[in-house]
């Protein structure tokens, strides 16, 4: 069995080298250096040399150039395995010395064992390299010295031009940190410092819930600290109202499954027993691999709710108190008018009864008086009304509505000497609320027959309606008595009346102004002294917008 | 004497006051053979049931009554014999200028007109 020396600084080296040899029949000894492998030499009986160059305490050169000027090992074949002397001047030194092969790393198992058995069987035929010409050991001094010389100065470059390149990579490394640092430090700042939590929430395929990243003000809100957080995602439910519990959890499964924004609303414990309420918003994505993965932000939602609460029960209270108010203002005013009307009543069959011309001129009196007093009720409960009540949506029917109109007025004022003249043109179905829009039909008709003129001919009050897709307008005009012009601008305030005639409540104009207003329409007036007066009414179609 | 419009009116108002004025007014239009007044609506319905002469062809309804008002009057007025209560108008006759009154008494089959107190002439020529 043949015996090879192998010779390497290298364990890894050594030991493929040891494999292969030994796989193909042959004895190994492995030395880590020229050194060592001398004395390997002196006390073993070897056959064949394989070494690398580069090594420390005594390299391959020096090893070769022992072996060869030693008398009794100077036939042992010696072989160059080498990886980081190639050129070919290293060659040619290496063959100068005696060497029989120069082999460069890596070679193929089966190549090596090849050039191992080459040179044994040269060996055997006493064809090994003869001894080389080395007789003049300052040539192979100054060689060997050139050689490491050159071996060196490429290993200084490569070495150069390595660290070249490593300090542009730190360079570069330095700057990607301190940037990495920056946004870091941003983040970190942002997150830490607005009102709420920031998070990023993960549901693995498997169905495990974990938070992977918990901004510092989950301390505040859910009352533990983000490293508990971190991870595992029950310690952060176990916070959850246990009433909110399942909802919470439904909702994020919901989320989940249909990859909607998650918004929910819930308690959560922010100290031992006490709970605050949390706002919850977060978006999901869908992870590789199957998991979704959410962004999002906690904030505390006590107060939103407080307010809320309050608003709801303040809204529940004024409704309440709006309705009782109502039902109040009807009671009231029916409590007043049956008296009222009572004696009215009792004025109406005493003036029957009566022939005493006096007594029928008083008791006449007594009936404007009441009369006055009931419209005034009627006023009172007109503007509590309007004030109060939500806007209703009826379908108007102009020509209806405003013959329904006169027949009240021709009745209320018992004057058939005012001609009451209507004009309608009603292109499409009108949508108000019939109860206001009569309201101020009534306070202005009323206020047009009140104060026509008694001194011309032909009294008339003349309503025209145009009513269309958008709006109506109503013209209401009359050629009473008119108004001052100083006076027109003041007409529509409580109280105000424009003659020292006037015997109205001063409510009437007031009532029609702030009930058109209420419908969202406005008024116009026009008028001059001694003429008569035209107020021009403007009032939107409910029904463009909606269905009735 | 000419031929009176109706055989038999009858008032239900809890008001003595007003059932008076109601009365005369009736008496000197001079339409009615005979009045009934009835001063609750508990009274008139007892009244109805028992009645075995010539059932009222108007009656004249309050609205504000003690214990039973007008509306309750006209829900148990619908369940009585209608070979009884079909030829029998109902007049609401209030002082209440309340709208929600207003419907909700033509919302009774029963109910013909909505009058506002107090009962005069021309209110009767209105709708007789």
């Amino acid at each position: 069995m043949k015996h090879v020396l192998i010779v390497d600084d290298k364990e890894e080296n050594l030991y493929l080298l040891r494999a292969v040899l030994e796989a193909s029949g042959k004895t190994v000894t492995a030395a880590p250096n020229g050194a060592e492998a001398l004395k390997e030499l002196r006390n073993k009986m070897v056959d064949v040399i394989v070494s690398d160059i580069l090594m420390p305490v005594m390299d391959g050169f020096s090893l070769c150039i022992a072996c060869k000027k030693d008398p009794i090992i100077n036939r042992i074949p010696f072989i160059f395995y080498t990886a980081t002397y190639t050129d070919a001047s290293d060659e040619a030194f290496a063959l100068g010395l005696g060497a029989d092969r120069f082999l460069t790393k890596p070679l193929q198992p089966e190549d090596i064992v090849r050039e191992v058995d080459k040179a044994l069987c040269r060996s055997d035929l006493g064809q090994a390299q003869a001894i080389p010409p080395l007789d003049d050991e300052k040539v192979v001094l100054k060689l060997y010295n050139q050689t490491l010389v050159r071996k060196l100065e490429k290993k200084m470059a490569d070495l150069e031009a390595a660290n070249k390149q490593l300090s542009l990579e730190i360079e570069g490394h330095k700057k990607a940190q301190a940037a990495l640092e920056k946004n870091e430090r941003l983040l970190r700042d942002i997150a830490s410092s607005i009102p709420g939590v920031v998070y990023q929430f993960v549901l693995d395929p498997k169905g495990y819930m974990s938070f992977s990243y918990v901004s510092d003000g989950a301390s505040a809100i859910l009352g533990v600290p983000p490293p508990d957080i971190y991870g595992d995602a029950i310690k952060a439910f176990s916070r959850v109202h246990p009433e909110d519990f399942d909802m919470v959890m439904a909702s994020i499964s919901e989320s989940a499954q249909g990859l909607k924004p998650w918004t929910m609303v819930f308690r959560a414990m922010h100290q031992e027993g006490f709970y605050r309420w949390v706002k919850g918003n977060s978006i999901p994505r869908k992870q590789d691999g199957g998991g979704v993965l959410w962004n999002g932000t906690f904030f505390d939602y006590t107060q939103i709710k407080d307010y809320q609460h309050n608003l709801e029960s303040k809204n529940a209270e004024l409704t309440k108190a709006n309705t009782e108010l109502d039902r109040f203002v009807y009671s009231a005013s029916h409590d007043m008018r049956a008296p009222l009307t009572s004696i009215m009543g009792l004025i109406d069959i005493t003036l029957a009864d009566t022939t005493d011309a006096t007594a029928k001129a008083r008791l006449n009196m007594m009936h404007k008086s009441v009369e006055k007093l009931d419209m005034f009720i009627r006023k009172i409960l007109e503007y509590s009304r309007n004030t109060r009540l939500d806007l209703a949506h009826d379908l108007i029917q102009w020509d209806k509505l405003i013959s329904e109109c006169f027949d009240d007025l021709r009745f209320m004022h018992q004057d058939s000497s005012i001609a009451l003249l209507g004009e309608v043109s009603q292109e499409t179905k009108f949508a108000t609320d019939q109860y206001r829009l009569l309201v101020v039909l009534n306070n202005i008709l009323s206020n047009a027959i009140k104060y026509s003129d008694p001194h011309k001919d032909k009294r008339e009050v003349k309503v025209h309606v145009k009513s269309d897709h958008n709006k109506a307008i109503i013209q209401v005009m009359d050629n009473g008595i008119g108004i001052q012009t100083e006076h027109v601008t003041r007409i529509f305030e409580m109280f105000y009346r424009a003659t020292s005639t006037s015997t109205g409540s001063g409510l009437g104009l007031y009532i029609a102004m702030e009930t058109i207003h209420k419908l969202r329409g406005s008024i116009e007036v026009v008028s001059e002294l001694g003429k008569g007066t035209t107020m021009t009414i403007e009032i939107p179609n409910l029904y463009a917008n909606e269905e009735i | 004497m000419p031929m009176k419009k109706f055989d038999h009116i009858l008032l239900i108002d809890d008001s003595d006051i007003d059932n008076y004025i109601n009365r005369e007014v009736l008496e000197d239009a001079g339409i009615c053979a005979q009045i009934t007044v009835q001063v609750g609506a508990r009274q008139a319905i007892d009244y109805l049931k028992s009645l075995t002469g010539a059932f009222p062809n108007v009656i004249f309804l309050d609205i504000r009554m003690p214990m039973m008002d007008g509306f309750d009057f006209l829900e148990e007025f619908e369940h009585l014999p209608a070979a009884q209560t079909i030829d029998c108008d109902v007049f609401m006759l209030s002082s209440s200028i309340n709208p929600a009154d207003l419907a909700r008494a033509r919302s009774f089959a029963r109910v013909k007109d909505y009058l506002n107190k107090p009962l005069n002439n021309h209110q009767l020529e209105a709708i007789f």
